[in-house]
Parts: structure tokens; sequence; C-alpha cells
């Protein structure tokens, strides 16, 4: 799309209010193409606000199905939801809200496999939303945006302690840039069994991280986004947040990528 | 010069506590004295991640902020 429709300025024009972003923004935004991975308490809020901002096209995959204990944070999903894919009850739900809009929903677990099946689908242009669970998805999902170059956002929460941060993996990397991977982050052999379902979590917290998951990807697609490789953590409880700049770690046989080498060869 | 004179203390601010350090102290000695599990926390020392690899090799120096936080993969 080249233009805007006579009512897509009216209804976008909050956004394109903002001198920065303005109708090459939101046309960016109506052009882009976005994945969201884990339709839970995070991607659930993640898809409504890229939908009500004017993404058109995106990729939602999940294999979970919605459950009772799922509703005090996830309104996307209702009681006549309970037993129902969530990307099917996410698709249903949001194409009454927006015709336009193109869903591709699929129920399926995420694995290596699953992911390299995917690849045509989830490439360069995709932004890709890490709205996961647990750590294997993660590490799969990193491993996945590192090696194509995709531009990763990723939250987790779980109890009062939320962390968030984006990566441009296709971005070209400098001395200032070598942020690392995920994997950099957290090693592979990283554990911990604090996920929401045996911590216990509070909604507003979980919707905190999904829309500043929401807020990066918009000024991300808008180009106005410069936080990338910065670590952002919240206290759900104190309300404070931390920021740290990601390190690479040298030991990481990940994102070593040419450019990297390349640096490495030429110090 | 890096290391501390074995009876030198520093101070320290850890995970937004002043903390005296006797002598020279690595990261990974910090983890141990305080029983922290490696394989479930992320370092951040002034405000940048430490990469888990330079744990034993990094030594804590006079008002260094040291944060240790769990990794966390809900959603
Ligand atoms: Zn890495």
């Amino acid at each position: 799309m080249n233009t805007l429709s006579a009512k897509q300025y009216i209804q976008y024009s909050r956004t394109m209010l903002l001198n920065d972003i303005g109708e090459a923004g939101q046309l960016a935004i109506i052009n882009s193409q976005v994945a969201i991975i884990g339709l839970g308490g995070l991607g659930q809020l993640v898809v409504q606000y890229l939908a009500a901002a004017g993404v058109k096209q995106f990729i939602l995959l999940d294999h979970d199905v919605v459950a009772l204990d799922n509703l005090p944070r996830q309104l996307l999903y209702n009681e006549a939801d309970i037993g129902q894919y969530k990307v099917t009850a996410a698709k249903r739900t949001l194409r009454r809200l927006y015709s336009d809009i193109y869903f591709d929903a699929i129920p399926e677990m995420l694995t290596e496999t699953s992911i390299s099946e995917l690849s045509d689908e989830l490439s360069k242009d995709v932004l890709i939303f890490d709205c996961t669970d647990n750590f294997a998805s993660r590490h799969v999902i990193n491993q996945h945006c590192v090696t194509q170059g995709l531009t990763l956002i990723s939250a987790a929460i779980s109890a009062y302690h939320g962390q968030l941060f984006c990566i441009d993996f296709g971005a070209k990397i400098t001395h200032e840039k070598q942020h690392g991977c995920y994997r950099c982050l957290y090693p592979l052999d990283i554990e911990t069994n604090q996920t929401c379902s045996q911590q216990g979590v509070l909604g507003p917290a979980v919707g905190v991280m999904a829309s500043m998951q929401a807020l990066i990807g918009l000024q991300h697609i808008c180009n106005t986004f410069t936080q990338y490789g910065m670590l952002l953590r919240f206290d759900a409880l104190t309300l404070e947040w931390h920021q740290a700049k990601m390190n690479r770690d040298q030991q990481c046989t990940l994102c070593q990528q040419p450019q990297l080498q390349e640096y490495a060869h030429g110090c | 010069m890096d290391a501390n004179h074995p009876s030198q203390s520093i101070q320290v601010v850890f995970n937004g506590a002043a903390e005296t350090l006797k002598g020279t102290v690595t990261i990974s000695e910090l983890l141990i004295l305080k029983q922290l599990p490696i394989n479930a926390i992320a370092i951040v020392v002034n405000d940048e991640v430490l990469p888990r690899s330079r744990w034993n090799h990094v030594i804590c120096h006079q008002y260094d902020r040291i944060n240790v936080f769990s990794a966390v993969a809900g959603g």
C-alpha cells in the first residue's frame, strides 16, 4: 500500500501526529509483517495492539489451548474459547474487529524442525516477537533470528520480574553494537522453574511487558527505535525499571556472524 | 593494577546494598560467596551484562555496581 484511505487518515491520525512517524510511519506499519510466537499473556496483547495500530499481516504460532486459568491475564479470550487453540480463537476474534487483516494461525509446537519448515514465512522483513513461556522455545527462536538476520523482540515475566530486549540481527555490527544474542545472555544450560504456571503472576504485570514489546515493535517499524541491545528489567513489585547494555559472549558459538569475524580479524 | 592486596577491602554495591569485599574477589567467587546458582542467573556490572564466560576472569573493583538476577522465561 502506498497511500492511506480517507478513513485510515482519521483512524490513525493520533499515531501520525507524532512528527517522527507521520504518514510514512503509518504506511510502514500497514505494510509490515509480524510473527508472534506464543499467544499466551504476552502474545495475546501484542497482537491486539499491533492489529489496532494497523499491522495487516500476522503469523501466529502456538500449540496451546485456552484454559480457564488463562482468562485473568489473557483478555483476548473468554470462557467460550476454552479448549480451543489460542491461535484459532485469536484469529476469529480479531477478524471480527479487523476484516482486512491476514492471519496465518499455526497451532503447532515450536521446535527446531517446525521453525525450519516455516523458514520461508519467518524470513527477512518479518518482525519476530518472542512471547513464549520456556527457555527451549526462546533458544530456538533466537537461533532462527540470528541465522536468518531477523529482528527479535523478546519479553518474559515470572512472578514480579519482567525482562525485555530487542536485537536487530540484520544490522551491521560494529564494536559498540556487539550485543550478542539470547544465548550470550542465557547459555543453553540455563535453568529455572520460574514459569508463569509455577510462579504465579499478576495480569497487568504481564500487560506491561507485552505493551513494551508492542511499543518497541511499532518504533522499530517506524525507524524511531534506538535502544537495540538494551536489556530492560521491570520489578512489578517496586515498579522500578533497570537498563543494562547487552554484550556478546566471546564463547557463544551461535552469533559469530561474518561481520563479527571480520571485526575480530581486523583487530 | 587489577588485584587488591589480600588485606585490602573494597566497597561494592551488590543488588542495591553496600557490601565490603576483602582482597581480590572474582565475580565467580562472589557468586560462590553468595551461594547463587550459576545456571539460573545473569549478571550486570556497572549497567552492562557480563557474559558467563567472563565471570572467572573479572575482578570486583571499588564502587562496582553488581546486579545478579534470575533468568525468567514465562509469558
Ligand atoms: Zn550469542
